[in-house]
């Protein structure tokens, strides 16, 4: 028997939006038989955390970043090297002495077309290829500053996020071009993150809010704070949040702001701004380090565990007082229900996140999480994350 | 960097253990500017804190120092050797803005606690839950300074102010807008001054002849003091307040006797705060012969701060919030936090008297 998953979301006048999923039961024909309905969660449930640490073979408790590559590899940047894990499930560390720029890796993209990995670290922008090293520095080439927080390959040009500006390196002509505040709508240099968006590349500036830069017209549009206070939101669902911007991350048209003082959301087809910050609304935290986005549901790395969002619904996964694992979950116009699970993430404190439909990865201050999803599959993402 | 900063960068490095060959259980790392006068007092400040832990012995404190300084992240790539080669467990910032967001940029990343002398309201507004500020605030210190002279019942007063040229500006001119719309003072013209802009002259005669009723001049010491001398020696007669690094003998020196009635907001200090502050007087000038400034009593307080805050969180877990609960007694008072990083200690205004900036109604003669 074929299935084929179609899901239909309606949006209710209280905003709660009811997902169901129309199982199209096939015959040999291939004729459409009766469709069966079954509620679908609206977001992707964990069942359980498997931790890894250095007693594992991972060569730093620290995990900075998490990255499963297009082949099936998961690629890790720790404070002490890159790390992949092997098929036999052992972690493989390269490290300054195999020519990784610099031994912290902050952040990392793969480029799709030649499976090449970018890697952000503390001191140059490397490329890992055909298990060779490349790295570009502030003296060695066109990268604006050494210390490289963020990075994406988008279109065949590797974008860098420095405290100097943002590096477009073109991969093709080996060129390159810096954005800062001489060329670009920034008040201050000093870029933070960087994200492809449709057809555009979205700029996360320290103090300067989110720089959209569209590549076809070389032209610069900056969403800033609209009340201009960096730690009070005035004017809420109005604006980014904040201009400090920790991170940023699009899928589907929906835009991720992380900062540390909440999450913001912007709708690029009704050009709406959501905001959420902690206590007041189900965010498990305002100090956010990342957030990955998958289909339209954010993964959101806090201080003090992780927020799982479509916008509408939220789970929140954080680690309780004597280590036991917990996730809170809030549903519209229900109230929200708390559950001791069997596993915890290995730390409150998580850096970064990576996930798709069946899984997802947390990199944290102390070690890896893996988290395996029960039920059905969540709803797909149409687009590939960087 | 001057020759005069890098040989006391070596004493520094030496000096903290000497006599002992311990593994440091706290590594302090100083980002030093590339203007000299703060430099030092900042090396210096640190080193007598350094040396204080040390002679405690409590457990060795290491300190390693870097500096350039700079918008362009050089300042980011000084935290990062700091934290990454030298293993930093916590930084000191200097006074600089922008070199304070590259080095939280740092460390927000690496969750390694910074403890700055930056007054810019921006610092603690970037949200780094580990960052901590040891000075006052530029918008609590004018709006103290705007409050006290302003008499109730009369009509605002109006003053001008004169900032930083360039990218510093911004800040400064934020925070002194700010603190002028929240205590009701007419704030005139805001002027640019300082490198080529500086023209203590041209100033001084543009504001006698708006004759505001006082002058915020909102600069590093001894370019303050140059515009102080200035703008006195141009007739001028009204209120004249800075920022509270003015307490330095770059100042006073500058300014010569134009420093007399000049104002400025300091934390306040019962006795006992008093006497630390004359014993720590008395200890710097006889380690370095020269009397300290503001910069160095805010210096030792903020290594002070790191390492107390330090030796508390060891085997916390990682990026677990600064422990910011416990007051801290420092030369500068006793160190209270909000929960941004701000100090929550109240300030008061001094003014110059001879030579030496007194609290008002303690013993001064200005009123």
């Amino acid at each position: 028997m074929n299935i084929r998953h179609i899901f239909s979301c309606r949006a209710f006048a209280n905003n709660a939006l009811l997902c169901t999923l129309i199982l199209w039961s096939r015959g040999s024909t291939g004729a459409a038989t009766t469709p069966t309905v079954a509620a679908v969660p609206p977001l992707p449930r964990i069942s359980r955390f498997e931790n890894f640490g250095e007693k594992d073979g991972l060569p730093s408790h620290k995990v900075h970043s998490v990255l499963k590559a297009s082949d099936g590899r998961l690629w890790l940047g720790t404070t002490n090297g890159l790390c992949v894990r092997e098929p036999n499930g052992a972690f493989r560390r390269y490290g300054p002495e195999d020519g990784l720029s610099h031994a912290v890796v902050l952040s990392m993209a793969e480029d799709t077309e030649s499976g090449d990995l970018w890697l952000a670290t503390m001191q140059g922008l490397s490329r890992f290829s055909g298990g060779k090293f490349t790295t570009f520095t502030q003296t060695n080439s066109g990268l604006p500053n050494n210390v490289v927080y963020g990075v994406a390959v988008i279109d065949g040009t590797v974008w860098a996020a420095t405290p100097a500006g943002a590096g477009a390196y073109h991969i093709r002509s080996k060129t390159w071009k810096i954005f800062d505040q001489n060329n670009a709508d920034m008040e201050e240099p000093w870029c933070y993150a960087i994200a492809p968006g449709s057809g555009v590349v979205y700029i996360g500036v320290w103090a300067g809010g989110i720089v959209e830069y569209d590549p076809k017209t070389g032209s610069f549009k900056a969403y800033r704070d609209p009340d201009g206070d960096f730690q009070f939101q005035l004017t809420p669902n109005s604006g980014p949040i904040a201009d400090i911007t920790s991170w940023v991350a699009y899928q589907d048209g929906i835009l991720w702001q992380a900062t540390y003082f909440g999450l913001s959301r912007y709708d690029t087809k009704d050009a709406t701004w959501r905001t959420w910050v902690q206590d007041k609304t189900p965010l498990v935290s305002n100090f956010i380090n990342t957030v990955f986005a998958h289909g339209r549901v954010a993964w959101i790395a806090t201080d003090r565990g992780v927020s799982v969002t479509d916008g509408i619904n939220w789970d929140n996964y954080i680690v309780g007082e004597n280590g036991q694992g917990m996730v809170r979950t809030f549903r519209s116009a229900q109230d929200p229900q708390t559950r001791t699970m069997s596993t915890a993430l290995a730390n409150g404190f998580v850096l970064a996140i990576w996930a798709d439909d069946h899984e997802a990865w947390f990199a944290t201050s102390n070690g890896l999480s893996h988290a395996l999803f029960d039920g059905p599959p969540s709803p797909k993402a149409s687009a590939s994350n960087p | 960097m001057p020759a005069r900063l890098c040989g006391s960068i070596v004493l520094l490095l030496i000096a903290p253990l000497a006599g002992g060959a311990a593994t440091p259980n706290v590594t302090l790392g100083l980002v030093v500017p590339s203007s000299e006068p703060e430099a030092v007092s900042l090396l210096r400040g640190v080193q007598l804190a350094v040396g204080d832990a040390n002679e405690a012995g409590k457990g060795p404190v290491a300190l390693e120092v870097q500096g350039s300084g700079g918008q362009w992240g050089t300042a980011g790539n000084d935290a990062v050797h700091l934290i990454s080669q030298l293993h930093a467990d916590a930084v000191i910032s200097p006074s600089d803005g922008a070199t304070n967001h590259l080095i939280l940029q740092v460390s927000g990343r690496t969750q390694v606690p910074v403890a700055s002398l930056c007054s810019d309201s921006s610092i603690t507004n970037a949200g780094v839950i580990w960052a901590v500020r040891v000075v006052p605030r530029t918008d609590q210190e004018v709006e103290t300074l705007l409050a006290s002279a302003q008499q109730p019942g009369r009509s605002p007063l109006n003053w001008w102010a004169i900032i930083p040229s360039g990218r510093p500006a911004r800040p400064v001119r934020r925070d002194i807008e700010r603190a002028a719309q929240h205590t009701g003072t007419h704030l005139g013209k805001v002027l640019e001054a300082g490198g080529r802009e500086m023209d203590p002259a041209a100033k001084a005669r543009q504001i006698v002849a708006a004759a505001p009723d006082g002058v915020l001049i909102w600069l590093a010491p001894q370019e303050a003091g140059k515009v102080a001398a200035a703008l006195r020696a141009a007739g001028y007669g009204g209120r004249l307040a800075g920022p509270s690094p003015l307490d330095s003998p770059g100042f006073i020196s500058a300014a010569g006797a134009a420093a007399n009635g000049v104002c400025i907001a300091g934390f306040f200090a019962d006795e006992n705060a008093r006497e630390r502050a004359r014993d720590f007087q008395r200890r710097f000038l006889g380690r370095f012969t020269e009397a300290p400034d503001f910069t160095a009593a805010a210096a030792h307080d903020a290594a002070v701060v790191l390492i107390e805050a330090l030796r508390h969180g060891k085997g916390g877990s990682a990026g677990s919030p600064f422990p910011l609960a416990l007051p801290i007694t420092g030369v500068t008072g006793i160190l209270h936090f909000d929960n941004q990083g701000n100090r929550t200690d109240p300030l008061q205004v001094m003014f110059c008297e001879k030579g030496c900036f007194i609290p008002l109604g303690h013993g001064g003669t200005k009123s």
